[in-house]
């Protein structure tokens, strides 16, 4: 019972970062860029088969989809050094190939119009599983494939496999400063609605915290597309260690999920990783980080400027957001009596605002490392958080959208190549925002949901 | 008679010269009519009391002066305490002695015969000089001749008698000997095993050396000499050899097993050898010697030496000899004697490892072997040796020479060195000993460490009983998930386990270790008492992997609480098959603990991974990602879950990280710097220890709180179940819910209560509470419920006040009414 998961990476970002996470895990395993295991990986101890499964030749193929409308990004895979490493099969372009325009309805309508060739390929894939635990999806929720096509993919894989989990990890668009995509509020609302109902566990990884960590934590003067996704791709290698290296908990998706999400609808997670380390031209840069205790590791993730997320909003409101739980994923050489001493300073100097209505803690993993992949720190850690303060980031999408939306829905900014979809158009020709409402009456309900766990009595449980 | 009557008429003719022939004859024990012995002659087995001389000058020779009477009188008590010497020494040396076979005292007689002879040369040199110089110095002379042995004899003379009687001066102190010696044949039967021997007999030689006369303590360190010569026999039969030399049950280690010592002594006395007690060294003969071997009895690998199995070298170890505390000669103190006895073991262990054992050959065994073990008895006979050759070729499996035979020559050799010393020095031995067992010690470890691999083991120990290897359980768990939701079937359920157990195996990263075959588990059945749990895990880990036997007695752990899950698999328990010498440390009793925490932590196991299923069937109930609207509606289901998978969670976190993990870096530390058997095994000890005190499974209380938590998230999981198909029963959640809080409150205060930190558990019982109430909810929850509960029992004693004052107020009533009738009545 591997409990093997299924990746599927959609769209422009989510097979970039997917490719990137894809390499990570290869070399994580010792295994090389076609497939096949090093002579220098014998050592055992490592699961392989919950995301690779072994071919009849021995290679070791990704239990990996790859999907998009346009063909650039996936043909560069394919000229990579990595290409022989996916099934072929598993590779889907639309034959168009005119992709989505960065429009989420038409990423949305050409998955519905694919819907067979995706079964398809995801139930041969299944098929090869075991006991399939659960599928991640990696994407974007700004552009027009990844938001729409991934959009689509979650309504399709929570209806038809109901009992598998669906996690995401899902990229969230920079918006500090002018997009390129000027829709991308739409697109963003579109998909957090399915986000909300159609997934159990999303990983927020947001552009914006990302670019300022590779500025400010790494020095990178502009970060490349490259440097920030390897940092995704760093952060999803790294969230999913305790299901790889197994120790004695969280070694299936539901064992890691699970104690981070008490109530089903607040389910999207914050993340923070350090010591980081980002490659560029000339080399491997790392952050002027030099000392890595277990204390150390702990209280720099629970900083907010090591969050992978923006905050989106003023210090006082940050002021009374609560984390609902977290759970460290600690790799490396650990001495395993550190950790208690590091969660009693951290109570003791109250670093982290927890949740008043229910039990909430710290919990810790510690996972072994890579014995293949050398690395300056002796200790890593990964910070999986469930905090409230993620309904900031909502909001601000909310305003963006309202921005283009105009008050009462009357300004409707760039809305026309919409309208040429059947969902949002009343047949006539004339737009429907019947999608758009519904969408954002979902997003304010969780945002108001996560308002709500601020408070103390988000839950009486007197009967 | 007539004679002496005629010699009374020559009284002229007479002095005292002439009875000095007579009195040297006395002196070597042979008595006449001139100097007469007054007991009842050599009949008797008894030692006769060394106050009163039985030999004297015949009282009818009437010529001699009173004087001269005194002082032949005085002299020829010598020949008294000679006689009675003399007997002791040979009384030991008959074959068929009916006095119970004493090494020890076989080489004190030895010791005595010494002096004895000596004395005997003295007295033929007197009558040498008699005879050449005519009367000489006369009486006088011969006074002034015999001045010193006057001292010893005596002296000796009392300290066989204490021996045989066994009397030690000080504590019988006047009891009347008249009596004793009349009572004697009667007391015969209960006086034999009443001899002094072993310890007793080397403690009487030494508060007899206490005394202020230089000659008599120069003689009693040359018989405590000879003594000891036995003693460091044995010691060096047992340290080099692991061999007991110890017929005569006289060693201060001794077989556990004590029930077949006396079957030895019948058969070996028949042949004892006079020789020995002429030899400096008194060594036991040849023949003896397989006798005393097997005087070990049932303990004894000598009827199985060439081929052990590895259970008989356990039980070999662990249980077969002991230190009789109270047989410690004087200068062993209980300390060296813990140290040589584990040297023999350890001897034992290394020398004769069993069959099966595959370990690497360090070296042909030496050809020589025999000889230079017994290099050190020069005089025994060859026959002897060859024998003693054959018995330890037998002993050694020549290819498994774990133990090289330089060692056992240089602790021979110096075992050897502190035999030869005149004078007995307790540093001496106690550096010697620590010396041989430091060797020993790091051999053993070198055996287990660096060949046997016990890291890795004790690894895999962690992996499975432990339950490190958390993937193969999730994977075990999820497999036999359909076996254990029902009963097991009786006949079948091990190999029903053992289904899912191999399967996971395959599918996890068991597949690739290869210890992992050493582990299978199996299903203890039910204790008889199903009401005390105690008994349940106490039997559930029966001595599972060595032996078979009951581990010793002296463990002595009270039973360990584990808390309840599933009555019908809570039976559950690993047993290892550890490879050859690592059940030297971990012991039966030490699985026994293993197994405990074993069932404790799958039993988490199991409820976390249900939780976890809940969770899911939860998520799926409300929608996907509680996008549904019925999520609220089940929001306290929700919050219910969580608050178990938390604590369940942070429990097994807590023993996981800060119990196992933790105190197992220290055990890896200690373990590979110890260099040392020992150190390591206290190491071991101290590890177990602080897992079974740190997981609280000696508290019944927690034990008993948490039961009822794995109870309740049982219930959970089954209310969770049923509701997708009936919808979900209300009431009984309600019910549950408020069964929590009440476990958990208590469960809560338990954890800060003063009963149980008082214990060295405080800085455990607080890791474990900061974990479990790290953001203070619990606290604040449990006020409340505090609150709650006073508020409900001040209610309840308001109503109960009410209602006994309604109660009263009607029985008024009613006496006022039923005085009201009688009233009535009587009116009528």
């Amino acid at each position: 019972m591997p409990r093997e998961i299924i990746n599927i990476q959609v769209g422009q970002c989510g097979n970039q970062v997917g490719s990137e996470f894809w390499r990570k895990l290869c070399s994580e395993h010792g295994i090389s860029k076609d497939g096949m295991l090093e002579d220098f990986a014998t050592q055992g101890g490592d699961r392989k088969d919950v995301f690779f499964y072994q071919a009849d030749d021995e290679h070791y193929v990704p239990r990996a989809i790859l999907l998009d409308l346009e063909p650039r990004v996936i043909n560069g895979i394919q000229t990579s050094d990595i290409a022989n490493l996916f099934n072929p099969e598993n590779i889907f372009i639309s034959k168009e190939g005119g992709g989505a325009g960065n429009n989420w309805a038409s990423g949305f309508t050409q998955g519905e119009q694919v819907q067979e060739t995706l079964l398809d390929m995801i139930d041969r894939e299944a098929e090869y599983c075991d006991s399939l635990e659960g599928f991640t999806l990696c994407h974007s929720i700004a552009g027009g494939t990844g938001s729409g096509m991934g959009s689509y993919l979650l309504e399709l894989l929570s209806d038809r496999w109901n009992k598998k989990l669906i996690q995401t990890y899902s990229v969230f668009p920079n918006q500090s400063e002018s997009s390129d995509v000027v829709v991308q509020p739409y697109n963003s609302l579109l998909t957090l609605k399915r986000l909300t109902q159609n997934a159990d566990a999303v990983v927020v990884l947001d552009n914006t915290a990302l670019d300022r960590i590779a500025v400010e934590r790494l020095h990178v003067e502009n970060p490349t597309f490259a440097q920030i996704n390897s940092l995704v791709s760093t952060v999803m290698a790294a969230s999913t260690t305790t299901l790889r290296y197994p120790g004695y908990m969280n070694n299936d998706l539901v064992g890691l999920i699970a104690s981070l999400i008490p109530t089903p609808r607040c389910h999207f997670l914050q993340t923070g990783y350090t010591p980081l380390t980002v490659e560029n031209e000339s080399g491997l840069v790392n952050s002027s980080i030099r000392k890595t205790t277990v204390l150390d590791v702990m209280r720099r993730l629970l900083q907010p400027k090591n969050l992978m997320v923006s905050p989106h909003a003023r210090a006082k409101d940050l002021a009374s957001s609560r984390y609902i739980s977290i759970l460290n994923i600690i790799q490396g050489e650990v001495d395993p009596s550190q950790v208690h001493k590091s969660l009693t300073r951290i109570r003791e100097r109250k670093t982290a605002n927890f949740i008043e209505w229910g039990p909430a803690s710290i919990q810790v993993a510690l996972s072994k490392k890579s014995p293949y992949v050398q690395s300056a720190h002796r200790v890593s850690g990964l910070m999986l958080a469930n905090n409230t303060s993620i309904r900031h980031l909502f909001n601000k999408i909310m305003r963006d959208y309202d921005k283009l939306m105009g008050p009462n829905n009357s300004r409707r900014a760039f809305l026309d190549p919409y309208a040429q979809f059947s969902r949002f158009s009343d047949g006539n020709g004339a737009l429907d925002l019947e999608e758009f409402m519904d969408a954002k009456d979902v997003v304010t309900s969780l945002s108001k949901e996560y308002e709500a766990c601020e408070r103390a009595d988000y839950i009486q449980s007197e009967f | 008679m007539p004679d002496m009557l005629v010699a009374t008429s020559y009284e002229e003719d007479f002095s005292v010269e002439c009875l000095l022939q007579e009195l040297l004859m006395a002196l070597v024990g042979y008595t006449g009519d001139v100097f007469v012995d007054t007991s009842s002659g050599g009949l008797n087995d008894e030692l006769l009391e060394p106050d009163r001389c039985t030999v004297q000058l015949a009282t009818d020779l009437n010529w001699v002066s009173p004087q001269d009477r005194e002082a032949l009188d005085d002299l020829v008590r010598l020949g008294f305490h000679y006689r009675q010497l003399q007997r002791f020494v040979q009384q030991e040396q008959q074959p068929c002695s009916r006095l119970s076979r004493s090494l020890y005292r076989q080489a004190l007689c030895a010791g005595l015969a010494e002096v004895l002879a000596v004395y005997e040369d003295e007295v033929v040199l007197l009558q040498e000089q008699l005879l050449q110089q005519g009367a000489g110095r006369g009486l006088p002379g011969l006074k002034y001749q015999l001045a010193e042995l006057q001292m010893l004899l005596p002296q000796l003379h009392q300290l066989a008698y204490d021996l045989r009687r066994r009397r030690l001066p000080v504590s019988e102190g006047g009891a009347a000997p008249a009596a004793a010696a009349a009572a004697a044949p009667a007391e015969e039967g209960l006086q034999v095993p009443r001899e002094a021997r072993g310890a007793k007999l080397l403690c009487t030689l030494h508060s007899h050396r206490l005394n202020g006369q230089p000659l008599l303590q120069a003689c009693l360190q040359r018989l405590l000499w000879h003594v000891n010569q036995v003693l460091f026999n044995q010691l060096t039969m047992w340290m080099v050899h692991g061999l007991l030399a110890d017929e005569g049950n006289e060693f201060f280690i001794r077989p556990r097993d004590a029930t077949r010592d006396s079957s030895s002594s019948s058969s070996s006395s028949s042949s004892s050898s006079k020789q020995e007690q002429q030899q400096d060294d008194t060594r036991p003969a040849g023949d003896s010697n397989s006798a005393r071997q097997s005087a070990t009895g049932a303990a004894s690998s000598s009827k199985h030496v060439p081929n052990r199995s590895e259970n008989e070298t356990y039980k070999d170890w662990l249980e077969a000899f002991e230190v009789a505390l109270h047989e410690l000669p004087p200068g062993v103190t209980p300390h060296l004697a813990t140290s040589v006895e584990f040297v023999g073991r350890a001897v034992r262990l290394l020398r004769a490892p069993p069959a099966s054992a595959k370990l690497k050959q360090l070296q042909q065994s030496c050809s020589s072997f025999g000889r230079s073990a017994c290099g050190s008895s020069t005089g025994v006979a060859d026959d002897q040796q060859q024998l003693l050759q054959q018995q330890w070729a037998a002993l050694e499996q020549p290819q498994q020479q774990l133990l090289p035979h330089e060692d056992t020559l240089a602790f021979a050799q110096a075992l050897r060195m502190l035999q030869q010393q005149p004078v007995f020095s307790q540093a001496a031995l106690e550096r010697t000993v620590e010396a041989i067992r430091a060797d020993v010690a790091s051999r053993l470890w070198q055996l287990l460490v660096v060949q046997a691999g016990l890291m890795q083991h004790l690894g895999a120990v962690k992996d499975y009983l432990l339950l490190a290897r958390g993937d193969f359980y999730q994977c075990f768990l999820a497999d036999a998930a359909k076996l254990l939701a029902g009963p097991p079937r009786e006949k079948t359920a091990n190999s029903d386990l053992a289904v899912p157990w191999q399967s996971a195996a395959m599918k996890s990263t068991a597949q690739d270790d290869p210890h992992f075959k050493l582990f299978r588990l199996v299903l203890r059945p039910k204790p008889a008492d199903h009401a005390a749990d105690a008994p349940a895990a106490a039997a559930a880990a029966a001595a599972p992997a060595a032996a078979g036997a009951a581990a010793p007695a002296s463990s002595g752990a009270k039973p360990l609480t584990v808390p309840s899950f599933d009555s019908n698999w809570d039976g559950m328990a690993l047993e290892a098959q550890l490879p050859w010498p690592l059940g030297v440390l971990i012991t039966p009793s030490h699985m026994k603990r293993y197994n405990a925490l074993f069932q404790l932590l799958l039993r988490l196991k199991r409820v976390q991974l249900s939780l976890e299923q809940t969770w899911q069937e939860l998520g799926r109930l409300c929608g996907r990602g509680g996008g549904g609207t019925s999520a609220s509606d089940i929001t306290p289901l929700l919050q219910l879950r969580q608050h178990m998978g938390h604590l369940v969670g942070n429990l097994q976190i807590y023993l996981q990280l800060d119990v196992v993990e933790s105190n197992y870096a220290r055990l890896q530390e200690k373990v590979a710097a110890a260099q040392d058997f020992e150190e390591a095994e206290r190491a071991h000890d101290r590890f177990l220890q602080a897992l079974v005190a740190q997981s609280f499974l000696g508290s019944g209380i927690l034990g008993k709180q948490l039961s009822e938590v794995f109870g309740q998230s049982a219930a959970l999981c089954r209310l969770v179940k049923g509701a997708r198909e009936d919808g979900i029963d209300w009431p009984q959640v309600q019910e549950l819910h408020a069964a929590f809080n009440t476990t958990m409150g208590s469960l809560y205060v338990n954890l800060q209560s003063k009963t149980l930190q008082q214990y060295d558990k405080a800085p455990y019982l607080r890791q474990l509470h900061l974990r479990l109430d790290f953001n203070g909810y619990i606290k604040r929850q449990n006020k409340r419920f505090l609150d709650v509960q006073r508020t409900v029992t001040t209610s309840y004693r308001q109503q109960r006040q009410q209602q006994e004052q309604e109660e009263l107020q009607q029985g008024r009533r009613a006496k006022a009414q039923q005085g009201r009738q009688q009233g009535q009545q009587a009116a009528v």
